[in-house]
C-alpha cells in the first residue's frame, strides 16, 4: 500500500526582494510503501530538506500534491515524525523531559509518558544521562536524543533528516546500525536524506537520487536484503551510484565554473 | 613575579586538584570559596558607596563654605540624623515616612502591574506573526518615544487631578519595553522547535506554555526589569507634579516649597534604595533563575 505519494510537487521560495523566486523542486514523484526505508540522495542545496519538509507538513508544495494514506497533507501530524537535520532539543528540559515532550500531544497520562519515554531513552542508550540537560551532551548524544524523541512518539512513518550529519564517521556508523536494528525490529516506513552514498546502502530497501537544483528524481535503485557491503552486487551498485552522481547536471555545471 | 589573571589561577588550582586525584576518578571537587566571594563583594559594594559619599560631601562642604547665602546644602550626616528620626515615627508632612512609603509603593504596584498584564500580552500579539510585528511595533515604537510625563495632558483629560492620572503615567512608560522584549524573545525562538511542537501535536495555546514562554523567559524578564526601572523613575516625577497629597515624590517637591530641604535628601535616600533592592535584588535573582532554567549562561 501506498504510505506517502508526492505527484508532480514543484516548490519555489521568494527571493527576499520578493521580485524573482528561486525553484528548488520540480515535478517531484514518488511513491513509497509500507515498510520501505527509502534513502533520498542529492548534492547539497538539492532541495532534500524542502522536501522532507513538505512531507511532514510543515511547508506546502506551490503545485502538485502530496498525500499519507490518500489524505492530502496540509499540517504537521504526529503520524509524521521528523529527526530535524539540526539540533532540537529544548534547552531548559532534561533528556528525559525532552523525550516525554515527544508525547505530550497523544498521551495525556503523565505516568504512561514518563515509561514509555524511559523505555526508548534505554533504546538509544542514554538512560544514564536521563537528568542531564542538553548543553552537556555531545553533538552525537543529542541526536540520539531526539531520534529517541521521535520514536517514542511511534510515528507510523519517519522521516529523518541527515541526523548524523555532523558527526564524524566512526560514530555515524554505529549509529546507523542502531537505527537499522531499531527499524528491523519494529518495521515501519522511514525516508532517510542523506548524501553519503555508503550510508544509503547500509540503510536503505529504495535509493533514491535527486539531481541538483532544481531537485528532480534522477534514477533509484532498490536493494535487496544483501548488506554485504563487499559482495559483487553491492559494489556495482556503488559504483553505479556514484557514477550517476558526478553524471548529474550539479556536476557537470560546477566543472564549467571552475573552469 | 607573574601576575595571575583571576581565570589562569582558577585553571591552574583546578590542574592542581586534578593531578592530586586518583587515577580512575572523572571529577574533582572544586572548593566552596563562597565566604571568600562574598567579603570581596562587600568591599566593593562599601568602596562604591563611599564614593558616592565623599562626592555628596565634598558639594555639601564646598557650598556651605564658598556659596552659601541663606540656606545650608544638607551633609550626610545631618540628613541620615533626620532619616532615623523620621523612621523613629517623626511626623514627615504630616504623615509618618511609612504612609508616604506605601502609597508610593502601592501606585506603584498597580501601575506596574497594569503595564506587565497590557506589554505581555501586546508583546505575545505582536509575536504572533511577521505581519502583526510590522504593523504593532509602529505604535509601540511612538509609545516608547513620548517621555512619561509628556503624558500628563492626556492623563489630566481622562483622569483628571490625582492618583490616577499618576497610576497611568506609571503604566505607559513601563509598557512598551515589557512589549518589545516579550515580542523580540518569542521571535527569537527557532524555527526548528516550533516545529517539533507542532509535529508532536502542541496547540496554539501549549505552544506559547511549553516552549515560546519559557524560550523567552529571559528576554520577559529584561523586559519587566527595564518596565520596573521606568515606572519607578516616573512615580516620582508623577507624584511630583500631578497633585497626589501623599507620597514619596510629593514630599520631595513640597518640602522644596517649604525650603525643608533635609527632609526632601531623605526622601531621596529612601527612593533610591528602595529602587536599588528591587533592580538588584529582586530582578536580579529572578534574571539569574530564569537563565539557570534555561542554561543559557556559558559553563565555565
Ligand atoms: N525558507 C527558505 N527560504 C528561501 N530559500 C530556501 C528556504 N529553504 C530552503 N531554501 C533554498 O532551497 C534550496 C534547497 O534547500 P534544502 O535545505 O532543501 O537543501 P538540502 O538538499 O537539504 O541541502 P543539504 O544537503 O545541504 O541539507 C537551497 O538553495 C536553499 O537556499
Ligand atoms: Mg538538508
Amino acid at each position: 500500500m501506498t504510505v506517502i505519494s508526492v505527484e508532480n510537487v514543484s516548490m519555489a521560495y521568494a527571493d527576499r526582494k520578493g521580485k524573482n523566486a528561486k525553484i528548488v523542486l520540480r515535478d517531484v514523484n514518488i511513491d513509497i510503501n509500507e515498510n520501505e526505508f527509502v534513502c533520498l540522495i542529492g548534492p547539497s542545496g538539492c532541495g532534500k530538506t524542502t522536501l522532507l519538509n513538505m512531507i511532514a507538513g510543515f511547508e506546502r508544495p506551490v503545485s502538485g500534491k502530496i498525500s499519507y494514506r490518500g489524505q492530502e497533507i496540509i499540517e504537521p501530524s504526529y503520524e509524521r515524525g521528523v529527526v530535524f537535520q539540526e539540533y532540537s532539543l529544548l534547552p531548559w528540559m532534561n533528556v528525559l523531559g525532552n523525550v516525554e515532550f515527544g508525547l505530550e500531544g497523544k498521551e495525556k497520562d503523565k505516568e504512561k509518558r514518563k515509561a514509555t519515554a524511559e523505555r526508548y531513552l534505554s533504546m538509544v542508550g542514554l538512560s544514564d544521562f536521563a537528568d542531564h540537560r542538553p548543553n552537556l551532551l555531545s553533538g552525537g548524544m543529542k541526536q540520539r536524543v531526539a531520534i529517541a524523541r521521535t520514536l517514542a512518539m511511534e510515528p507510523d512513518v519517519l522521516l529523518m533528516d541527515e541526523p548524523f550529519s555532523a558527526l564524524d564517521e566512526q560514530t555515524r556508523g554505529k549509529l546507523d546500525r542502531e537505527i537499522l536494528e531499531i527499524w528491523k525490529h519494529n518495521k515501519r516506513t522511514v525516508i532517510f536524506v542523506t548524501h553519503n552514498v555508503d550510508e544509503a546502502l547500509l540503510l536503505g530497501t529504495r535509493i533514491i537520487m535527486l539531481s541538483a537544483a532544481p531537485g528532480q528524481v534522477i534514477k533509484e535503485w532498490s536493494l535487496g536484503d544483501d548488506r554485504e557491503m563487499t559482495s559483487e552486487r553491492m559494489v556495482r551498485l556503488r559504483k553505479d551510484i556514484i557514477d550517476t552522481l558526478h553524471l548529474c547536471p550539479c556536476a557537470v555545471r560546477s566543472v564549467i565554473t571552475i573552469e | 613575579m607573574q601576575i595571575l589573571s583571576n581565570s589562569e589561577k582558577k585553571r591552574t588550582d583546578i590542574g592542581k586538584l586534578v593531578s592530586e586525584t586518583p587515577k580512575n576518578s572523572d571529577s574533582v571537587v572544586l572548593k566552596d570559596d563562597t565566604p571568600e566571594r562574598i567579603a570581596r563583594n562587600v568591599i566593593i559594594f562599601l568602596v562604591g558607596i563611599l564614593i558616592v559619599f565623599a562626592v555628596w560631601f565634598i558639594v555639601a562642604w564646598y557650598y556651605n563654605t564658598f556659596q552659601r547665602h541663606t540656606l545650608s546644602f544638607p551633609e550626610p550626616v545631618e540628613t541620615f540624623r533626620q532619616m532615623f528620626s523620621y523612621l523613629g515615627g517623626e511626623s514627615m508632612l504630616r504623615f509618618s515616612i511609612f504612609t508616604h512609603l506605601f502609597a508610593t509603593i502601592e501606585r506603584w504596584i498597580i501601575g506596574y502591574v497594569i503595564a506587565a498584564v497590557i506589554g505581555i500580552f501586546i508583546g505575545m500579539t505582536l509575536a504572533t506573526s511577521e505581519r502583526a510585528y510590522q504593523i504593532g511595533m509602529v505604535p509601540v515604537n511612538i509609545l516608547q518615544m513620548i517621555p512619561g510625563l509628556a503624558w500628563i495632558p492626556v492623563a489630566f483629560l481622562l483622569f483628571g487631578l490625582g492618583n490616577n492620572t499618576a497610576i497611568f503615567i506609571i503604566a505607559v512608560s513601563a509598557i512598551s519595553p515589557i512589549a518589545m522584549n516579550v515580542a523580540a524573545g518569542i521571535r527569537r525562538v527557532p524555527r526548528v522547535n516550533i516545529r517539533t511542537a507542532q509535529m508532536v501535536g502542541l496547540s496554539k495555546m501549549q505552544m506559547f506554555d511549553r516552549v515560546l514562554l519559557p524560550y523567552a523567559a529571559v528576554d520577559i524578564v529584561t523586559g519587566l526589569r527595564v518596565g520596573m526601572a521606568n515606572a519607578w523613575r516616573m512615580l516620582i516625577a508623577a507624584e511630583m507634579v500631578v497633585g497626589v497629597a501623599v507620597g514619596l515624590g510629593y514630599t520631595i517637591s513640597q518640602s522644596v516649597y517649604m525650603l525643608d530641604y533635609v527632609t526632601s535628601f531623605v526622601c531621596i535616600i529612601i527612593i533610591c534604595i528602595i529602587g536599588l533592592f528591587i533592580d538588584k535584588v529582586v530582578f536580579a535573582r529572578i534574571e539569574s533563575f530564569a537563565k539557570e532554567r534555561l542554561r543559557t549562561e556559558v559553563n565555565e
